[in-house]
């Protein structure tokens, strides 16, 4: 219910017309105001805290819903940072985002390279070591990829100063950073197959239906096959009673969300022919989404090496690893 | 999957041959997630279970589901016994792919059964004693899905002759069995005359769901896995073997979902599909990745188990893309599924 709610929300104020705008270089204040004043940003807030303490289960398909809304704000990254943090860091209800990684200069200076949302956001939540730091945009400096319409941002910082440590958060922002993305990316994927699904019902050649030829049919069944295991692996990962995705299945979830969206992007742009290549068409708001999420906080390349890993230095058997991280077993 | 008459009788002598049928027939009472669970553990160290698994899977529910007191008293305890083993009947040679032109004909006569016909690719029909054969009983051919019927054969009548059929891996694991004049009891009709269509897709549901969709090839990967640990090699296929993690990882929960479904008693037919045909997709990328991961370094030795394993398996995968439903059919289903046929 919660999601259906939130869900007319996001319909109502995170239209692609404002998806657009914030794109071009407009200001987010305005649609991150209307969200935080909805409660979004206490989601999992405990109720003495005025939260909705929602569980991770109950939390996948909202996460989800912001991808199919492509939600041009870090909501899921600063959802997350605020039960990170706890209600011991009083925070105002700023933009978090989360960096993929940090890197120290000899010099004492701190680099978060290919930040989502860095051209955005208030404060960056960093992985250092065992711990998190919360690093306060204001004073980095912020250095665009270059690529069209893209959010993401190098930042720079000259040293430490006005960063807050959080002592032992940086394995719980790893394997959140990761599930959050498979559960965005599953959202968009699940939305770009709709969108190619009515396209190929709407679309008419040769006096019929794009839907009617059975090539076209086929890469739908595709299409559907790889969307529902994009799904699957994405909600395992939020399908616990812990208040943290476990590694291995935030692992899991990203790889085969990641590995999933290259395919799905691309027979959705075959599908929809040019039209699907254009600004004006809703599409690239999606697929464009697709391929930078899939990048984000590591691909399926560097999660299957690592699980990889994982196996072969482990002494389960394949059958006996995978058992041990279904959320089914337990 | 090895065939062993012994070995089934061993495992239904623990109680653990047709656990999901009642237990006044001998089963065990339990649901689909037990028999997952059961199944999960004989497929992934490659036990020798061919024999009672047709009837295990699919055979038994289906006469439990549709059959008559009578014959659930009849089939069931031998079932659950592993004395009865079971094959399916529903391939001809004009009708594969296109299962509702089959041409073998149950014609009625003074309140038996005279079956004409003949059924192929049937897996250890030379084997068993019983197969549940699709056929029309009334109408032609051209009348498709309709006046078709399912009967239980027993192997054994006059005028079965069952031949099989060699393959390219050495094998003689499936046959051609032939039906001329065979006079069936009246109690050999499985559910009602003319249900036969709808009863076979209840029964793929089962056949195209199962772990065994998933686990094909598992026991040649958990061989190459332990060919690596310690090795070289190791390092080089880390992320391969990590992918395969992965996938089979999200096709185990996929397969529990329609287990779930199915469990709740509905016939998940596009789901099921769905499962299939990714999962055989992933069975068939083990031997295709493992072959060109061994010859990479021709100077490294091969282990010679691993060598005629991967070989072997790379022969028989293309048969899991075609048994149960060819891809093509069943990305035709989940377009149907999709509205769009």
């Amino acid at each position: 219910m919660f999601a259906e709610a939130i869900e007319d929300i996001l319909e109502n104020q995170c239209t692609p017309a404002e998806v657009r705008a914030i794109e071009a270089g407009g200001s987010p204040a305005a649609l991150w105001q209307t969200l935080a004043d909805t409660g979004f940003l206490e989601l999992l807030a405990s109720e003495a805290d005025g939260g909705a303490a929602l569980s991770l289960p109950e939390l996948f398909p909202i996460l989800s819903s912001f991808g199919r809304y492509a939600v041009p704000v870090p909501l899921a990254q600063t959802i997350v940072a605020r039960a990170l943090l706890g209600s011991k860091q009083a925070i105002p209800a700023a933009m978090i985002t989360f960096a993929a990684t940090l890197h120290r200069e000899a010099d004492g200076a701190i680099a978060c390279p290919l930040t989502p949302f860095g051209k955005v956001a208030d404060f960056v939540l960093a992985r250092d070591a065992d711990d998190a730091l919360l690093l306060p945009a204001v004073s980095a400096q912020r250095q665009s990829t270059g690529v069209s319409r893209s959010l993401t941002a190098t930042l720079t910082w000259p040293n430490e100063r006005g960063a807050t440590r959080v002592p032992s958060g940086g394995t719980a922002l790893t394997a959140f950073a990761a599930a959050l993305h498979a559960a965005l990316l599953s959202g968009a994927m699940t939305r770009v197959f709709e969108m190619t699904l009515q396209h190929c019902n709407n679309r008419h050649q040769f006096g019929k239906s794009l839907g009617k030829f059975q090539a076209v049919q086929h890469q739908l069944s595709v299409m559907a096959e790889h969307t529902a295991s994009a799904s699957i692996a994405a909600e395992a990962a939020f399908r616990t009673v812990d208040t943290v995705p476990a590694l291995r299945s935030a692992a899991i979830a990203k790889s085969r969300t990641s590995e999933a969206a290259q395919l799905v992007a691309s027979i959705a742009h075959a599908l929809h022919g040019a039209i699907g290549i254009t600004e004006e068409y809703d599409l690239q708001l999606l697929t464009r989404r697709l391929h930078e999420w899939r990048m984000a906080h590591g691909s399926e390349a560097h999660w299957n090496l690592r699980i990889g890993q994982d196996v072969l230095f482990g002494d389960m058997s394949l059958v006996e690893f995978v058992r041990s991280v279904s959320p089914y077993e337990r | 999957m090895g065939f062993s008459a012994a070995f089934s009788k061993k495992l239904a002598e623990r109680g653990w041959v047709g656990v999901t049928l009642p237990s006044q027939y001998g089963g065990a009472n339990l649901d689909a997630f037990s028999r997952f669970a059961l199944v999960e553990e004989l497929l992934a160290v490659g036990a020798p279970v061919s024999a009672h698994w047709i009837a295990d899977r699919q055979s038994g529910p289906l006469i439990n589901k549709f059959g008559t007191d009578t014959q659930r008293r009849f089939y069931l305890p031998k079932i659950c016994a592993a004395e009865a083993f079971f094959c399916i009947g529903m391939s001809e040679p004009n009708a594969g792919s296109d299962l509702a032109s089959v041409g073998t004909r149950a014609a009625r006569c003074d309140g038996a059964w005279r079956l004409n016909g003949r059924k192929i690719w049937a897996t250890n029909a030379h084997r068993c004693h019983y197969m549940i054969v699709l056929a029309r009983s009334s109408g032609e051919p051209t009348d498709r899905q309709k006046g078709l019927s399912q009967f239980i054969v027993d192997l054994s009548l006059p005028g079965v002759t069952v031949r099989p059929i060699h393959d390219l891996a050495g094998d003689a694991h499936f046959s051609e069995v032939f039906f001329d004049d065979v006079l069936l009891a009246g109690d050999a009709l499985v559910g009602n005359a003319g249900s036969g269509w709808e009863q076979v897709n209840a029964e793929l549901a089962y056949e195209r769901s199962g772990p065994e969709r998933i686990y094909s090839s598992i026991v040649l990967l958990e061989y190459w896995i332990k060919c690596l640990r310690g090795s070289p090699e190791a390092a080089i296929h880390a992320a391969n073997i990590g992918r395969f993690a992965t996938h089979l990882s999200t096709l185990r929960n996929m397969s529990i979902a329609v287990t779930a479904k199915l469990a709740k008693g509905e016939s998940p037919l596009v789901e099921a599909a769905l499962v299939k045909d990714i999962g055989t997709e992933f069975e068939q990328g083990i031997p295709s990745l493992i072959e060109a991961a061994i010859a990479m370094y021709p100077d490294v030795p091969v282990d010679a188990d691993l060598y005629r394993t991967v070989a072997y398996v790379s022969q028989i995968a293309p048969s899991y893309s075609l048994r149960g439903g060819t891809r093509e059919i069943l990305r035709g289903m989940i377009a149907r599924g999709l509205g769009l046929r």
